[in-house]
């Protein structure tokens, strides 16, 4: 047994067999064999060089018609694979030191890699990804079904990886992953985001989680301690079946509260919304009592497919949300690509600083095209339910105008083309760069909503990287900086009238409500699984006691101050309503 | 092939290819080597690596304007010399255009 301490960023338990994700930083943990298994080792490296050299084979012969780019791919692999040069050297490393088979080949081909990358020469370093590709082959000869595609999946699994990528979980079969566990990766991380509105445990910043866990071991993953234990012994076997059945009785509890309306004590009604990525959350949303879609992330659209999505392909993800919400509000934010997303890829070299590059808003103006189909897609659909469109990432009025602009052109279009849209769809933007805080009385004239995203607001206003563990510790909702611009934002948004909501991470995180409440914050859109609990806080506050927290707490002046008394407040309303209950 | 007379073939090499010893040559030239019955050997300075692997060779990480000694000991080690080092020496390999990255 072996427990692991690392951030819990999703709620929940769950005790299953480990799956390993594929991924560039996959590594193969680090296990040796006592000495009788040797042999049985060098047999299987043996088998694995063979079956996969077959392989290769086989899809050489069967793709003959293919240009000669992948044949030349195919050959590399071969020779590689028929290389006994190569295999002598990894059978060696098992003879020797007494390594898996499996970690031998790891060691070998990275060091392969290496001597490979340190070259400047990009012609030679490139190559560094066919040696990846030979390491993943024979691993996943080596390790044959245990480490299966993540799409294919049969049974329950929970997730190992280094880090999630985007375009990892948009490949996921959902219905089978009932826990993550990441070695990098903070609270508002891509990993933290998937898993919250999936409603399943997750725990990230676990270091070397995937050093130390072995594909079909059992774990357990422990959302809500953030830990996670790894073969666990009987009696914590024991101990977690208990934990989790009492997490159930309590999800239960919360599940009475759908139906009730999210209202202070003193009777201030508040909208909870839910984020999703897929229209098929939508659904979960409604089911934890969301009143609509605050926002709907549309990237994922173009992460799933291989290819750009079509204006079609975007109606009709809008159109299966509408039809899940009836006339409740949706509003869809455009496309927000770039930095950890996917354009990178599409760049022809890669950014040195992609969270300031060409990313989001920036990158659909400077791809109008693409930009355009889905605004039409989004017009198109405004016709048949509640819909309202938002533009991401502005940090200036000329961008905002642009956008308007052309979603003025793709208007006129439509109206030539005799095609049914709403002309009052409602236009809002993104609050999420000091920028945009700091001029939200300019942005507040041209716009009929502000939503704040409070993930990339803290980033960019703490010049804290999230994902980075080394300084994901200085990233904080509390800091007084970012607390001053949220007020900021609220009272540019009251003097001209519009609506204002807060979309991100911090809008679920329990002890931010009542400070959210008091800044004067009544629209609130989150991860779908966490609605019930947020309701549940906010029917045991009155507005009063927000606004007076949310004073005391504008005036500290350090995060840690505001975190250590938004804990002991949020301890003390659990104990209360506790008590109530008693 | 012990009894046949053995031949002891050296040549300094330099990679003339802009994009050196990529993996296109590197895969010619071993699928050459391993036609002859002679023994080959590259090598780059301190290291001498085996002619006949892919893998080894392509650690040589040969750019252009590396050099390189062929070494080929064996009975057919002067037809072999001719043919290996023409390879290594092309300035240009076909498709080395489109196999660029």
């Amino acid at each position: 047994m072996d427990i692991i301490k690392g951030i819990g960023v999703s709620s929940g338990v769950a005790t299953c067999s480990a799956v390993m994700l594929d991924a560039e930083d996959y590594r193969v943990p680090r296990r040796t064999v006592a000495n009788p298994q040797i042999r049985r080792e060098v047999m299987r490296l043996r088998d694995a060089f063979l079956q996969a050299s077959q392989e290769v084979s086989t899809l050489q012969i069967a793709q003959a018609d293919l240009d000669n780019k992948i044949k030349d791919i195919f050959a590399v692999h071969l020779h590689f694979l028929r290389d006994r040069t190569l295999r002598k050297r990894i059978a060696e490393l098992i003879r020797r030191q007494k390594f898996t088979a499996e970690y031998a080949v790891s060691v070998t081909m990275r060091d392969i890699a290496k001597n490979f990358a340190q070259t400047p020469d990009s012609y030679i370093s490139e190559r560094v990804n066919d040696i990846y590709d030979i390491e993943k082959r024979l691993l996943r000869h080596l390790m044959g079904s245990r480490r299966e595609d993540l799409r294919h999946l049969t049974e329950p699994v929970i997730v190992v990886a280094h880090d999630l990528t985007p375009t990892q979980t948009a490949a996921f079969d959902k219905q089978f992953v009932r826990g993550i566990a990441t070695d990098a990766g903070g609270r508002t991380s891509h990993t933290a985001i998937v898993a919250r509105s999936l409603g399943i445990p997750a725990v990230v910043a676990l270091n070397e989680v995937t050093q130390r866990v072995a594909a079909g071991d059992t774990i357990i993953v422990d959302g809500n301690r953030g830990t996670v234990i790894i073969n666990p012994d009987a009696a914590a076997v024991q101990e977690y079946k208990k934990y989790a059945a009492a997490i159930v009785e309590h999800v239960h509890e919360l599940g009475g509260l759908a139906l009730l309306p999210a209202e202070t004590k003193d009777g201030t009604r508040v909208t909870l919304h839910g984020n999703i990525e897929f229209p098929y959350e939508a659904q979960i949303t409604l089911q934890k009592g969301g009143e609509g879609i605050g926002l709907y992330r549309t990237e994922f659209l173009y992460l799933e497919a291989d290819h750009e999505p079509t204006e079609q392909e975007h109606y009709q993800a809008y159109m299966d949300t509408i039809q899940i919400c009836g006339q409740r509000p949706i509003t869809i934010r455009t496309m927000d690509l770039g930095a950890d997303k996917f354009t990178q890829k599409r760049l022809t070299s890669p950014e040195r600083n992609p969270f300031l590059g060409l990313r989001s808003i920036r990158y659909c103006l400077q791809n109008q095209s693409m930009f355009k189909t889905q605004i039409r897609a989004i017009l198109r659909a405004s016709v048949h339910g509640n819909i309202k469109i938002m533009f991401p990432l502005i940090t200036n009025l000329m961008e905002l105008r642009q956008a308007k602009w052309i979603l003025a052109e793709v208007k006129e279009d439509l109206e030539e083309q005799q095609i049914a849209f709403d002309d009052n769809l409602p236009v809002g933007i993104m609050i999420e760069t000091p920028a945009a805080a700091l001029i939200a009385e300019h942005l507040a004239n041209e716009v009929d909503f502000f939503s704040i995203g409070t993930n990339d607001l803290i980033q960019y206003t703490l010049a804290v990287d999230r994902v980075n563990e080394t300084v994901a510790s200085l990233y904080s909702p509390a800091h007084p900086a970012v607390l001053q611009l949220i007020k900021q934002v609220h009272r540019a948004a009251r003097r001209a009238n519009i609506d204002v909501h807060v979309c991100g991470e911090m809008a679920s995180e329990l002890e931010f409500i009542p400070v959210l409440l008091g800044l004067g914050y009544t629209s609130l859109s989150l991860a779908p699984p966490m609605i019930p609990e947020v309701k549940k806080l906010i029917r045991s506050v009155t507005l009063s006691y927000c606004r007076g927290l949310a004073r005391k707490v504008m005036n500290f002046d350090t995060d840690q101050q505001v975190t250590n008394y938004l804990r002991a407040e949020l301890q003390e309303l659990i104990d209360e309503v506790a008590g109530d209950k008693r | 092939m012990d009894s046949a007379p053995s031949n002891h073939s050296e040549r300094l090499i330099t990679i003339r290819n802009p994009h050196g010893l990529h993996m296109r040559p590197a895969v010619e030239f071993i699928d050459r080597a391993n036609g002859f019955a002679s023994e080959v050997q590259v090598q780059k300075g301190e290291l001498i690596v085996d002619g006949k692997s892919i893998y080894q060779i392509t650690q040589l990480i040969a750019k252009f304007g590396t050099e390189l000694k062929l070494i080929v000991k064996g009975t057919d080690a002067e037809q072999a010399i001719e043919v290996l080092a023409e390879i290594l020496e092309r300035e240009s390999y076909d498709n080395d255009v489109q196999a660029a990255p």
